[in-house]
């Protein structure tokens, strides 16, 4: 097995070839193992500084990256602003200049302009790790799920995964398509007409407008949150209909002829694309998501961190 | 002055010497001699591997930012870099700030471009401040020595207004751009919508919104019996309309901007903003059916967009960039590469020059001894790179930057002036 990632920086799933996805994957076994202990810290990244900064509005990847940069040992600043689209590009450049004045070893960065972390990589030295940008891509999320996936079933290979919801605004479609097919599942993506790039057939996936279907094809079925905040132009008529429509709920599970594995990246508009009682029940893996969001985190910034040059 | 361009090959099908490789000696601006082994005496030399001389380039489609953004480019910067392209004629798109939709904006261009190797020919607002709703003073506009009416990069959304404009511009057979763009589709769109947008997440421009308004205007035309110029095209579903329009004995002539000959969506995977241009790049399909376009005079000319973006605009995100990239000094090359292997350079060289010359009846002279010098002297075969320092546009948003070109410019000649491309 590979030792070190083919890439330097993580900014896409696409440029990842399939020995760093598995070179992730063992290393995040060794780091779930780690968080799991009393002492839940290791000592590998103290000499290094990271900066999170987030120019649109997330809890859960802040968190679960912050959570992993401190069990590494690593330093950590935080710098979140969901200010006024209107400066956001300057706020882009100028903040390139800052962390090159800063002397930061490593930036997770989240933005809404597709490209914005291939920007920051070319301009400056720092390691770049992409937390979501624009309709781009979603790596560390794509790669927490493909590891979950694998924690159920042991393997990947055949296993078939729809993903259910919004799919043209959805980087974690994206990452997931990418990922899942280079570790050689089978993908299917299924919502409105109106949610789906015309094009996403010769991505090499299944397109679904049937959520019925799609789940009575699927092992797994990762159900992807309605990003209200994303739509400058209205793609359905009302949430209502969305839910009677493309909404999960325990009766379509229960119709099915085998328990099929319901994911979701969260955070979960509870009765709207998903109900309350599939989101917790025994069939649903959405909390060991976050555990092991935890773990992919970790391996991601340690195997990136090996590529800087430590005096 | 005497220049002598030694062992040219003339590419100009209405001289007698078209094809022929000749010496031909240049005195104050007038072509002297025309003939085999003239004597250089005290008259500059100019020679090259494979010498080509033609008439004078005329771009259809460039935009200064003089008056407005005389940082980004104004009307010096612009036609040198015009002239170091090998244009000596270039017609001035209006979206300048204020935009350029009166008598007086004419005037200050026209007399800020006297005396210059490169003519100016300005393109007034169709409408006013380029909103697609009120037509400008059309007349006296024309009066005034616009050339052509446009809303540059605007399309005008409302099929009224521009049904209107066709009908008055009537009054004097004057000849009005489109830019055919459906904003109410491709709003938002910064990409060609296909296979890449999607892996990239970036919103894409479906090819329809571009033919839908084709199809649009065309009928327009049919119904008015103007003459409309599709300013740049960019996909085979509109080459074919308009081949078909033509056919039909329509008034329609189109053009193609150089770097969709060359360039295709595929290079969006960097997330150059400098190839974001509008119309997008499109794909592999898209580009051969220009190139074929081209080849069989479904489209007429091939221009620059030459669109100056400074650093503040184009060094950010893809998504908050603005589109367009410089042209004028790259575009015979980009030409050249895209449609040169299926096109005849004689035939390229003549949507360069005779073809948008007759279009914006701009009198271009002949080659032959007595007439005006308005020439470029060229060889296909030579290659140079692409580099910030040597651009003289005053932005720098070419997507060919360290790019290897080849074809290059080597001097342009006209109104007496000469342009030494070293």
């Amino acid at each position: 097995m590979a030792q070190a990632l083919s890439t330097p920086h993580l900014i896409s799933i696409k440029e990842l070839k399939t020995e760093d996805l598995e070179l992730i994957f063992s290393t995040a076994d060794n780091f779930k193992d780690v968080i799991n202990r009393p002492i839940k810290k290791v000592p590998s990244l103290r000499d290094i500084t990271i900066a999170n900064i987030f120019f649109e509005n997330s809890t859960r990847t802040r968190l679960s990256f912050e959570l992993a940069e401190k069990r590494l040992s690593a330093d950590v600043v935080n710098f979140s602003s969901s200010g006024s689209s209107v400066s956001k590009g300057e706020t882009l450049v100028d903040t390139v200049k800052n962390i090159l004045a800063m002397k930061v070893d490593m930036v997770v960065m989240r933005h809404s302009s597709p490209g914005a972390c291939q920007f920051l990589a070319a301009n400056i030295d720092a390691k770049v790790v992409n937390a979501g940008d624009g309709a781009h891509e979603h790596p560390t999320q794509a790669l927490l799920d493909a590891f979950s996936i694998r924690e159920k079933y042991g393997y990947i290979v055949g296993l078939k995964v729809a993903i259910i919801g919004d799919i043209l605004h959805s980087r974690v479609a994206m990452s997931n398509i990418f990922c899942l097919q280079k570790l050689g599942a089978e993908v299917m993506v299924c919502g409105p007409t109106t949610l789906m790039p015309r094009y996403m057939a010769e991505l090499g996936v299944k397109v679904e407008h049937d959520v019925r279907k799609a789940l009575a094809w699927c092992d797994v079925a990762n159900v992807l949150r309605i990003q209200l905040e994303r739509q400058q132009t209205k793609y359905f008529p009302s949430l209502r209909e969305y839910t009677l429509q493309f909404g999960i709920n325990k009766a379509m599970l229960e119709n099915l002829d085998k328990e099929i594995t319901i994911m979701h990246p969260g955070p979960i508009n509870r009765g709207v694309e998903i109900t309350s009682d599939v989101a917790d029940s025994g069939q649903s893996i959405i909390l060991n998501q976050v555990e092991n969001g935890v773990a992919i985190r970790m391996a991601v910034l340690y195997l990136l961190a090996d590529k800087i040059v430590r005096a | 002055m005497r220049i002598l361009f030694r062992s040219a090959t003339i590419c100009d099908p209405r001289s007698k010497h078209h094809l022929k490789t000749v010496d031909l000696l240049v005195e104050e601006g007038i072509i002297l001699e025309i003939g085999q082994r003239l004597k250089a005496g005290d008259a500059a030399e100019i020679s090259s591997a494979q010498l080509i001389l033609t008439n004078g380039f005329v771009d259809t489609f460039a935009s200064f930012r003089d008056p407005g953004l005389e940082y980004q480019e104004d009307l010096d910067s612009g036609l040198h870099a015009a002239a170091k392209g090998g244009f000596t004629a270039v017609c001035v798109q209006p979206d300048t700030l204020p935009v350029t939709q009166h008598k007086g904006g004419i005037s200050y261009w026209l007399n800020k471009s006297k005396g210059k190797i490169t003519r100016l020919l300005p393109a007034a607002a169709l409408t006013i401040d380029l909103k697609g709703s009120e037509l400008t003073e059309m007349l006296d506009l024309n009066q005034a020595g616009a050339t052509v009416f446009s809303n540059a990069n605007h399309p005008v959304m409302d099929a009224g207004t521009q049904m209107r404009a066709l009908q008055y511009i009537r009054h004097f057979d004057g000849l009005m751009y489109s830019l055919p763009v459906d904003l109410n589709i491709a709003r938002g769109g910064m990409v060609n919508e296909g296979i890449q947008s999607t892996r990239l997440g970036l919103k894409g421009i479906p090819d329809m919104a571009e033919e839908l308004m084709v199809v649009r205007d065309i009928a327009l035309v049919a119904y008015t019996g103007s003459r409309l110029h599709f300013a740049k095209i960019s996909t085979s579903g509109s080459v074919k309309l308009i081949r078909d329009a033509k056919k039909a004995g329509l008034a329609i002539s189109c053009g193609v901007a150089a770097h969709h000959l060359l360039l295709t969506d595929e290079v969006l995977t960097a997330f150059d903003t400098h190839t974001k241009v509008f119309p997008p790049l499109r794909d592999k399909a898209d580009q051969q059916a220009l190139i074929e376009g081209v080849k069989d005079g479904t489209i007429d000319v091939i221009c620059s967009d030459h669109q100056p973006e400074d650093v503040e605009t184009k060094f950010r995100e893809f998504d908050l960039a603005s589109f367009g990239a410089i042209g004028l000094e790259t575009a015979f090359s980009a030409a050249l590469m895209g449609a040169g292997k299926k096109v005849k350079l004689e035939n390229l060289l003549l949507t360069l020059n005779q073809q948008p010359a007759a279009l914006l009846g701009h009198d271009l002279p002949v080659i032959e001894a007595g007439q005006k010098a308005e020439l470029v002297a060229l060889d296909p075969t030579l290659k140079w790179t692409v580099s910030e320092s040597e651009i003289v546009s005053k932005s720098k948003n070419s997507p060919f930057l360290g790019k290897e070109l080849t074809g290059k410019i080597l001097v342009t000649l006209a109104n007496n002036q000469l342009y030494w491309n070293q």
